[in-house]
């Protein structure tokens, strides 16, 4: 492997861990918390419903 | 109590259209769009004034309500909000109630009601410049004795009395300092109590107003023609003719300034390094396919210019009223406009806004097709099409065929949300039309100032957009589409042998039939992220394609003209008009609806409406010979 094509796989690595990142904080934290609470961990439950309570899709259009 | 550690919270309050948002806009600098219609301010707001005291002021923009006795989601905001029933949101220690100082005998009686839940509450008299304009003439020292709270005129949109009424609302939450009712006893005005605090309102303004705002006889006699049924529709669709147009004609050279800025970045870049995986990622994945979105910012910017303007005015509350006869005979409710017309911008503020209807099926119908109508992030696609497909050539005078192109994919999008409207009106969504009861606001000189602050957070939210999400979008895009590398001694450019070519291969049967190849088939996938990235992963494909292929290089433009027919770029055009390709909508739409069964239902509709049009749209254009 190349010095540039490190570089370039670094970049896509991290590239995909923002985009991963992003869905897991807008689609799946808020259903894997109420998962969580069905099963009664309630702790597990609030910490991830916090971490999704940072991001959300808000009225301009933008999802952070 | 040290001014240091003092954080007076205020709720600004009152009737839609008083100018509260306006207000809020001025104390706080805020970037907040400033509506002209009822119900624009359906969520919460909230604002922070850092003051050179050291205070620091929380101000919190609920949205405009008539009475506390909500009928809609957006009112029982503001009403949950005062009575402290909001889950994590503390009660205000003060309310900044807002009236129009022109109709005082409509804004008075919610200030009656608010005084009566308990708290010290201030009152701004707001757009007295115009007030005094008509005439009017208000005692101010009457009418704050009347009432039995601080009364301070203000024109909220040239910040006049503004710093005042804030120092005064300190003040007053000074002398109650956590002091806000702890529990507030409210129940539903009885037909007795309302009839009360009418009486007691006219008793106020017999003593406080010695003149009334004379009527605006120039204003009334423009809606005789901007409110008629024909010569009011022939001025809405002239105003948004002139709209389409200046967006191409005006656009044209700023966005030739960026492309020319990025292709020399990209020239930079490319020679600046040796060829190899980083120089690929970085010219054809990041420069050429981030580029190709960022060109459209000047389109996206005028596009919002008008409706700013057009909202600012009071003209959009006006186009609402005309438009209310054609919602009218699809079944949907007047209301339905605001959020329709709000999703020209978005869907996603579109459905939210869908609050203010109070019925659940027509609520539920509004949100169904609000995703029909042409987002913002569709004008993109629309452009790289028409740019590529339609000539620019005159139609009649300064009319150019791309600027009417433009205007029938726009007619489109709203007589498919129209059309499926009246659908479902009729089959699933069934129910009476209720009567539309709409305010129309008195015509005002546009605030540029608001105009700039919503231009300014469109450019922040769409370059901001480019640089995270298209950008990782592309950057893994990018990846997909050179890894893995060609065999030795193929015949084909690399990018077929990649995952991204072997998936784009796999789906193109199934879209074959509508003109789509490969190719387009891997811009869609990425697309349902953002639409826009539908055309920095085809700037990426073509660029990634083109290293070995002379037909695929160049200009995202004319690599297009050369490889696509025409009957392709119109089966693409009614794709994306009709197509449900965003996941932000379906995920606003479970939110707002509660339950998966709708955003599933929307994504299925939406997708077989789009593919059974785009399959008529191709087939048809290739028996006129265009395929």
């Amino acid at each position: 492997m190349s010095f540039q094509e490190g570089i370039a796989l670094l970049i896509v690595g991290v590239a995909a861990g923002f985009i991963f990142r992003k869905f897991y904080l807008q689609y799946l934290a808020l259903p894997l918390s109420n998962f969580f609470l069905r099963k009664g961990k309630v702790a597990l439950a609030m910490r991830v419903r916090a971490s999704a309570k940072k991001s959300g899709c808000s009225d301009d259009c933008s999802c952070d | 109590m040290s001014d240091i550690h003092f954080s007076p919270r205020l709720a600004l309050a009152g009737n839609p259209n008083c100018g509260k948002t306006a207000l809020f806009n001025s104390l706080t600098g805020g970037r907040q769009k400033v509506g002209n219609y009822p119900g624009v301010t359906v969520e919460k707001k909230e604002g922070i004034i850092l003051r050179d005291d050291g205070v620091v002021v929380r101000i919190l923009d609920l949205p405009g309500t008539y009475s506390l006795d909500a009928k809609t989601p957006d009112e029982m905001i503001a009403r949950d909000v005062l009575m402290g029933k909001v889950e994590g949101e503390d009660r205000p220690d003060v309310i900044l109630a807002v009236a129009d100082a022109n109709s005082l005998e409509r804004n008075l009686g919610l200030v009656l009601e608010m005084k009566a839940l308990g708290y010290p509450i201030v009152l701004a008299l707001n757009m007295m410049d115009l007030a005094h304009e008509r005439g009017a003439e208000i005692d101010l020292t009457v009418l704050s004795s009347e009432l039995g709270i601080p009364v301070f005129p203000t024109v909220a949109i040239k910040k006049e009395g503004v710093a005042t009424l804030l120092t005064q609302a300190i003040e007053a939450a000074k002398g109650n300092p956590g002091q806000n009712p702890v529990s507030i006893e409210w129940h539903p005005p009885t037909i007795k109590e309302v009839q009360d605090r009418f009486k007691r309102v006219d008793e106020i303004l017999l003593a406080s107003v010695k003149k009334s705002a004379r009527p605006l006889i120039w204003s009334e006699k423009l809606d005789r023609i901007v409110l008629h049924p024909v010569w009011g529709s022939v001025i809405l669709v002239t105003v948004l003719a002139v709209v389409f147009q200046a967006i191409f004609i005006w656009a044209t050279a700023p966005a030739d300034l960026i492309k020319d800025g990025i292709e020399a970045l990209g020239n930079f870049v490319g020679s600046a390094m040796g060829p190899g995986p980083l120089n690929s990622l970085l010219v054809d994945g990041v420069i050429k396919g981030v580029g190709s979105v960022l060109v459209f910012l000047p389109q996206i910017l005028l596009l919002f210019f008008f409706l700013l303007l057009l909202e600012d005015t009071g003209y959009m509350a006006r186009a609402a009223f005309l438009m209310d006869r054609v919602m009218g005979k699809v079944g949907l409710h007047g209301r339905a406009f605001i959020p329709l017309l709000s999703s020209f911008a978005c869907a996603i503020p579109g459905i939210m806004a869908t609050r203010t209807i109070e019925n659940k099926r027509d609520r539920l119908t509004t949100i169904l097709v609000a995703p029909l109508m042409t987002c913002s992030a569709r004008l993109p696609v629309y452009s790289l099409l028409i740019a590529a497909f339609i000539p620019n050539s005159s139609v009649w005078g300064p009319i150019r065929l791309q600027g009417l192109v433009m205007l029938l994919l726009y007619f489109g999008g709203a007589a498919a949300a129209l059309g499926m409207a009246w659908i479902f009106k009729r089959t699933l969504l069934k129910g009476a039309k209720p009567p539309l009861m709409l305010e129309l606001p008195t015509y005002k000189i546009p605030s540029w100032r608001s105009i700039l602050y919503g231009l300014r957070e469109r450019a922040w939210i769409f370059i901001r957009r480019a640089g995270t999400v298209i950008l990782a979008i592309t950057i893994i895009l990018w990846f997909v589409a050179s890894y893995p590398k060609a065999p030795e001694g193929a015949s084909e450019p690399p990018i077929h042998y990649s995952y991204a070519g072997r998936v784009g291969h796999a789906i193109e049967p199934v879209l074959k039939p509508l003109g789509f190849d490969w190719r387009i088939g891997i811009a869609f996938i990425p697309g349902f992220a953002a639409r826009e990235v539908m055309i920095s992963a085809l700037a990426t494909v073509y660029s990634i394609e083109g290293k070995d292929d002379e037909a695929t290089a160049g200009a995202l433009t004319d690599v297009l003209k050369s490889q696509w027919s025409v009957a392709t770029a119109l089966s693409l055009m009614v794709w994306y008009i009709l197509a449900c390709q965003c996941l932000s909508t379906l995920a606003v739409t479970r939110r707002e609806t509660n339950s998966w069964r709708w955003p599933a239902f929307m994504l299925a509709y939406m997708t077989v409406l789009a593919y059974g049009a785009s399959f008529i749209t191709y087939s048809v254009a290739r028996m006129m010979g265009l395929g």
